[in-house]
């Protein structure tokens, strides 16, 4: 029943089983919020380190809020203001055959509009949105993940959603 | 109403294939569909868990090590400050810093001004750091190489000759019989006793051998010695014999050839077996090590 007690984060079984279980959400959400302007692993690692240091006086349960919080705040520390660029990744997800040169003008400029849409997106927003269609996390992770409520995680989605319609549309 | 659920439910992952074809024609549902395969193009980078982790341990280690104070290197601070401290005493007693190296020794000695002086075997080097704020003056017995930093002017004194420069790297040898500058980097100046004032740039030498005052050019960006290595261009077979006996701290027998020869070429520092074969092959010489002593036979 005490068993929170005992399990301390300065245990390195416990240290490295944190590591496992949060250290690539930590990495994706770093990435959707400020983009590889700030190395993501480089700020994982941080907030890592910053965990083993404070080991003594955070408890396990708040070991994860701990971490969200000091990568974020390291993260902001380290790009200032910048603006974040998501990166057109080069490869394909899919191979499609057959295309016709109207289709992938169309489908280039689709995407064109697409990246400059996604990133004119609040941080809080794409954050969410990513985590949700490209990650596959289910409103209640994200929310835990954010320390928002889940019906703030739903919210923030269908704006994104919307926005990007509307956005697209316009272009 | 009952749509908005269903699009709800598709955003949480938790909508059935059956229900999603209730979705299916719906022009809304489409585009959320293509923007949601347009984000797979910006998904993060892979990220691996566990070569991540072993990444932050070595991170954690580097840090910890930094940052550790271990009893013995406490102790061992406090002896070094000892020792400094009794060195100072002695040398404020002089009034004079001198830093000497022995046969086989190299060191490397920085001024108060952060200047470096990279002593060679069998060399000494004194300065007075009281005065150094008023004249930037060290005296050179053997051979050093001098890397100044920008300043007033820095005056090396010698037996044979001074050399003054504002700031540069240059190498200085005195040693018996001969005196030798080279310059670097910059420009200095050579006042040798009896002759003209000699203005040395970058890339230049001056040579006192037996008197006879030459000039040289070198292409090399420091002296030789520096890498561990001897070079000799046209100089007397003794003069090889005498670094060679610095840099081993051996001694050398050469009683029953010709020392006189003019000898070009070099020898490593760091394995005299070597070293041996690199003077004597030329001269078609043979050699034989007796402990620190080392013959030379025909």
């Amino acid at each position: 029943m005490k068993k929170d007690l005992f399990d301390s984060v300065c245990d390195e079984k416990i240290y490295e089983g944190l590591y496992k279980k949060h250290a690539k959400d930590l990495h994706d959400f770093c990435y959707y919020k400020f983009g590889d302007t700030v190395d993501p692993e480089d700020k994982v690692h941080e907030a890592f380190m910053k965990l083993w240091e404070k080991c003594k006086s955070v408890p396990l349960t708040k070991a994860k809020s701990f971490l969200f919080t000091v990568i974020n705040n390291t993260a902001l520390n380290a790009i200032k203001h910048q603006k974040v660029k998501l990166k057109f990744q080069s490869q394909k997800p899919k191979d499609y055959t057959n295309e016709s040169p109207e289709f992938v003008m169309e489908e280039q400029q689709f995407m064109q509009k697409f990246e400059r849409a996604l990133n004119n997106l609040p941080e809080g927003q794409r954050v969410a949105f990513m985590l949700n269609r490209v990650e596959g996390k289910k409103h209640q992770e994200i929310a835990d993940m954010l320390g928002i409520s889940r019906k703030a995680v739903e919210k923030r989605i269908y704006t994104a959603l919307d926005k990007l319609r509307t956005e697209i549309k316009e272009l | 109403m009952k749509k908005e659920n269903l699009f709800q439910r598709w955003l949480d992952h938790d909508l059935s294939e059956a229900d999603r074809e209730l979705l299916k024609d719906d022009e809304r549902f489409s585009a959320y569909e293509k923007f949601t395969q347009a984000a797979q193009y910006f998904r993060a980078p892979e990220f691996n868990t566990s070569s991540s982790y072993d990444r932050l341990l070595t991170r954690q280690q580097q840090v910890q090590r930094k940052s550790t104070f271990k009893p013995w290197r406490i102790a061992s601070a406090i002896a070094a400050i000892l020792v400094l401290g009794f060195l100072v005493v002695n040398m404020l007693d002089a009034d004079l810093n001198t830093y000497s190296t022995a046969a086989a020794e190299k060191t490397e000695v920085f001024l108060p001004d952060n200047s470096a002086v990279n002593l060679n075997a069998e060399s000494t080097l004194s300065f007075n750091e009281e005065k150094w704020q008023h004249a930037r003056e060290v005296k050179l017995q053997g051979e050093a190489l001098f890397t100044v930093a920008k300043g007033s002017k820095f005056t090396v004194e010698t037996e044979v000759g001074n050399v003054s420069v504002l700031g540069t790297v240059f190498n200085v040898v005195q040693r018996d019989g001969l005196f030798e500058v080279v310059c670097y980097e910059g420009k200095v100046l050579v006042e040798i006793e009896g002759q003209q004032a000699k203005e040395l740039t970058a890339g230049e030498g001056i040579k006192l051998l037996e008197k006879n005052l030459s000039t040289f050019e070198t292409a090399t960006a420091n002296p030789s010695w520096v890498n561990n290595k001897s070079v000799f261009k046209s100089t007397p077979y003794y003069q090889i014999l005498d670094e060679l006996e610095r840099q081993y701290g051996i001694t050398v027998d050469a009683s029953s050839i010709d020392k006189s020869v003019i000898f070009t070429g070099s020898f490593t520092h760091q394995d005299l077996d070597t070293a041996l074969k690199a003077v004597t092959l030329p001269l078609d010489l043979s050699y034989q090590i007796n402990g620190s002593e080392v013959k030379l036979v025909k």
